[in-house]
This record gives C-alpha cells, structure tokens and sequence, in this order.
C-alpha cells in the first residue's frame, strides 16, 4: 500500500486513541494548574512551549513503552512512530489542523511529507495536537491532521474517551470543506 | 403593639398579590382592605389570622413594630426589564429580612470595630488642588481597610469583616443583582443575588460598596451615581498600576489568565481597560464582537470558586448552639412560619437530585 487514505491513517492509531487524548488534554491541564500570577508573565509562544513540554513527558510515560511505537529524536524533533508507517509530532492547532513551526529544512520536510533520516518508507507524517477554546483554558478537541506543506491534507478530530459510544465512530473528520463555486 | 398596617403591606408585597386579590382572597371589599393597610380603619385582632393564613404569615408578623424602608433606585444593581410589581416583592422581603437582621442582633454579640466609610467628595478633597477622582476613593478605601496589593481574595469576607453584612438572597429573577442599605444602628446590609456567576458577584458588591461609601451623603444623578459605582468597583478591584503592567497584550486567552488572576470576568478587565485607555476604541470594540460571537458575553467561562456569607449564618447559629433556639423558636421570633424559615435559612445548598443514597 503506497497511499494511504485518512482511514487507514486513523485505523493505524485507533488503539492509541485513549492515550493520545490524555496526551493532549493532560499536557494543557498540567499547564493551567500553574499559579495565575505565572501564567499571566506567559505570552503565547511560552504557553505553547510549557504544554508542549507537558504532552512530551506525558507521551514519554504512556506512549513510548508501548509496543509497536519507536520514539526517535532527530535534532530536536521528537517523533514517535505507530505501527508500520504514522509518524506523529505534538502541536498546538488551529481548528484547520494547522499548526506554526519555526520553518526549519526539518520541520518542512515533515510538513512535506518528505522521509526524514531513519525513518520508514514512505513516510506518513501526522501531527497530532489540541485545539484549545478561545480563551486558550479548555481543550475543545484533540485532533489528527496531515499536512501537506503549508496546507492540510486532512484533518480528524478524536471522539474523547469519556464522550465514546459502543458503536459510534471513534473519531470523525473534520477537514474544511472547500466551496464549489 | 397592636395591629401594624404597615406589616400588613409588607406581606402582601412579599408575596407579589395585588390589593384586589388579596381583598378577593379574604372575601372582603377592597375598600376596606384598602383602610385597614393605609391605617385609616384599625383592623380587628381576628383580621390578623385570616391574613395570615391567606399569606402564610403567623398572625404575629402584623403586630411587629416598624415600618418598611424605600431603597432609592441607585441602591440596587438591577436591569430595566424589571416590573415595577416585581421588584416591589423583592423589595418587601429585602425589608422583612431587615427586620430579621435587627431581631437577631439584639443578642449576637457584634464582632468588629471596622466600618464601611461614608466618604463626602468635598471634604476628601480637603485644599488639594487636583480633583478627588473615584479611583483615588477606591484606592483610600483599599488602603484603610489594609487591603494588601493584588486581588481582594474574598470579597464577601473583606465586607464582611469590615461591618457589613451580606444576605444571601434567591430574587427569583436575574434581573437584579444587589441592593444595599444603610439604616441607622445596623450593619451596611448587602442583599446579593446568590444565582449571579461568582466573578459577577464580586463585581456587584464592589458596585453596591461604592453607592453605600460614596452616595449616601452626596447625592447626583442616577446615571452619574451609577458610572461612578462601576467605576469604583473597577478600581477596588483592579488597581490601575497594577493592571496597567500586566496589560501587555489585549486578546482572549490572556484575559482568562488576568481573570484567573483577579478572579474579575475578562468583560469587567476590558471595560477597566478601556477606562484606562489601555485599550483603543477600536480594541474595545472587536472584543465585544468576539465575546457575542462566543457567546462569553452571557457566561464566561473560568468562574472564580463561589464566595459565600457567613455573618447571618453566625447569627442563626449563635441562637441556635449558644442560645439554645430550637427552628421553631427562632421562626416564632422571626414572624415566620416553619417551613418559611427553614427554606429561608437553609444555608447549604439542597443535595443535586439523582445522586446516590447510602441504605444501611
């Protein structure tokens, strides 16, 4: 199989849902549990940075022991890689699934779809993250998005694992739907 | 004492019934009814237990001395959908619990030197040049009451500890947030709608502090008394150097931070801001866009944990555990009837419905 579809995609990480949630949620949680007179000295980027840094060591405890996942560390870009093909990275998101990365060769390249040194072929780059409610204090969603350059390939939201429904779809996809005319 | 006419308007408004209906109730012309409550007639002893029982008063509550107290309409925080009948029901029972306040100080013993400052704009200003403004009266409040820098942590305690006394009141409406009321030889009392969010809370008791510190010995026009008290309440709030540091960038989420911060809703810091002039025109405006297309503008999120009185509920303890008051007493002392008490002085909140019960 060369191209996969968004299905298989999110078949490949479906048993990891529960973990990528708790990822994504507890790196914001663990965030808003600093004082408040801290959290106001913090301008957008160190907001993104410390949860960032949260979901990293929250991934470190649920997600890089468990078989079937390799977590690698390409100068400076912490990946871990599901399954045969889905590398995914932690971002924070707009609700397009797009994300802001300092435009390094690297990061464009994950962005490009572009295999990276050691990693399987083709590759698969998703960036997994939170979409946080406009106040920045709550998750409204955690989702999945493949990037295709600067755009979206497409982009799904994971059903949150108190809100899942014996079957119901675990995730759904959320990709902007472009205009016909 | 005999029969009070004036008891006899308080329980009818208290319970929202018109003269004719209540005259239609006790099957009697209301031309009498009329004289018997502007005092023209004395109505008989047996009137007092069939009023009563149609307002469910114990007939006592008619032969209690006094009479109601008007609140000028600056000494309440309210919105101006609200009927004139309802809020002259709100207004009744504000000054039956009143009355109760009075009953139970006779033997609480009062606990505070401190005081709520009437302060006269002419006098505070004394022979300084520069015009007293309302930030310099929230700041000299601030600072005699030794309020340290940053936010007030408990607003309902800080008024509390300084010799008010607020009421937890259940207005039926959200139309009305507070009334206040200064009365000679009581405590400054706060009648706070409890059903308002906790950030709108604070807002509001700072909003009724400000009429009860500044506008009970100077007197202007409403709207001036109430742009005044917003402002006050701003400033008690959110000190200006403070807010002006930590100001660096005006959006959403660092609103929510500051909120947590201050424990003020982000729409309260935005109009503080624009007060300031820490924020443009234009600033101020795309903010409310953005709180009515996220529906913030009628509930934010990030409200501040609840601040609850504690100064009545001492009282009706102090009766109870030191004096020894069984619920029924203290309803006979009140003029109330038994279930009427106990729902009003029900201090806890009821249990959520549905919730699980342990069978031994």
């Amino acid at each position: 199989m060369t191209e996969w579809t968004q299905a298989d995609a999110m078949a490949e990480l479906d048993p990891f849902f529960d973990q990528l949630d708790l990822i994504c949620r507890g790196g914001v949680a663990r965030y808003r549990e600093y004082p408040p007179e801290l959290l106001i000295e913090h301008d957008s980027r160190t907001t993104a940075n410390c949860i960032y840094s949260h979901m990293v060591t929250l991934a470190g405890a649920h997600l890089t022991d468990q078989p079937g996942i390799v977590h690698k560390v390409i100068r400076g870009l912490k990946v871990w890689i599901i399954g045969d093909r889905a590398t995914i990275r932690f971002k924070r998101m707009d609700e397009d699934g797009r994300s802001r990365n300092y435009p390094t060769k690297q990061a464009r390249d994950f962005d490009r779809q572009l295999p990276l040194p050691g990693f399987p072929l083709p590759p698969l780059n998703l960036v997994v993250g939170y979409l946080p409610d406009p106040t920045g204090t709550v998750v409204e969603r955690v989702q999945v998005a493949k990037p295709a350059g600067k755009t979206i390939d497409w982009c799904a939201a994971i059903v949150p694992t108190s809100d899942r429904i014996v079957g119901q779809p675990r995730w759904i996809d959320v990709t902007r739907q472009a205009r016909a005319f | 004492m005999g029969f009070n006419h004036h008891m006899l308007t308080l329980a009818r408004d208290s319970r929202g019934i018109t003269q004719a209906g209540l005259a239609d109730m006790l099957s009697m012309g209301q031309g009498t009814l009329s004289k018997y409550e502007t005092g023209v007639l004395t109505a008989p002893d047996e009137f007092a237990a069939d009023a009563g029982a149609a307002l469910n008063y114990p007939a006592s509550f008619f032969f209690q001395p006094g009479q109601p107290y008007g609140f000028p309409p600056f000494h309440y925080r309210r919105r101006k959908k609200l009927s004139a009948k309802a809020l002259g029901k709100i207004v009744a029972e504000m000054n039956i619990r009143r009355m109760h306040i009075r009953k139970l100080m006779v033997s609480f013993p009062a606990q505070t030197n401190r005081f709520i400052p009437e302060i006269d704009a002419d006098e505070y200003q004394g022979r300084s040049r520069t015009a007293v403004t309302t930030e310099d009266m929230a700041r000299s409040v601030r600072e005699s009451w030794m309020v340290p820098p940053g936010p007030v942590e408990n607003v309902v305690d800080l008024v509390e500890e300084n010799g008010g006394i607020v009421v937890p009141c259940d207005f039926g409406t959200d139309l009305l947030d507070a009334m206040s009321q200064r009365v000679d030889g009581m405590p400054v009392l706060f009648f706070v709608n409890m059903n308002a969010p906790a950030d709108r809370i604070r807002h509001t008791l700072c909003h009724e502090l400000a009429h009860m510190t500044l506008h009970t010995t100077a007197f202007k026009a409403d709207d001036e008394m109430e742009r005044e008290a917003d402002e006050f309440a701003g400033a008690f709030l959110l000190p200006s150097d403070e807010v002006r540091n930590q100001l660096r960038r005006f959006d959403l989420p660092h609103l929510a931070n500051m909120k947590a911060y201050w424990k003020v809703s982000m729409a309260s810091i935005a109009v503080r801001a624009h007060r300031l002039k820490l924020i443009t025109d234009y600033q101020s405006k795309m903010f409310w866009i953005e709180m009515n297309r996220t529906g913030y503008r009628k509930r934010e999120p990030n409200e501040p944990p609840r601040e609850t009185p504690k100064a009545l509920r001492q009282m009706v303890e102090f009766h109870r555990k030191s004096l020894g008051y069984a619920d029924a007493d203290l309803a006979e002392m009140l003029c109330l009837t038994l279930p009427e008490f106990q729902k009003m002085y029900a201090f806890d909140p009821p249990p959520p419905k549905g919730h699980l019960r342990l069978v031994v």
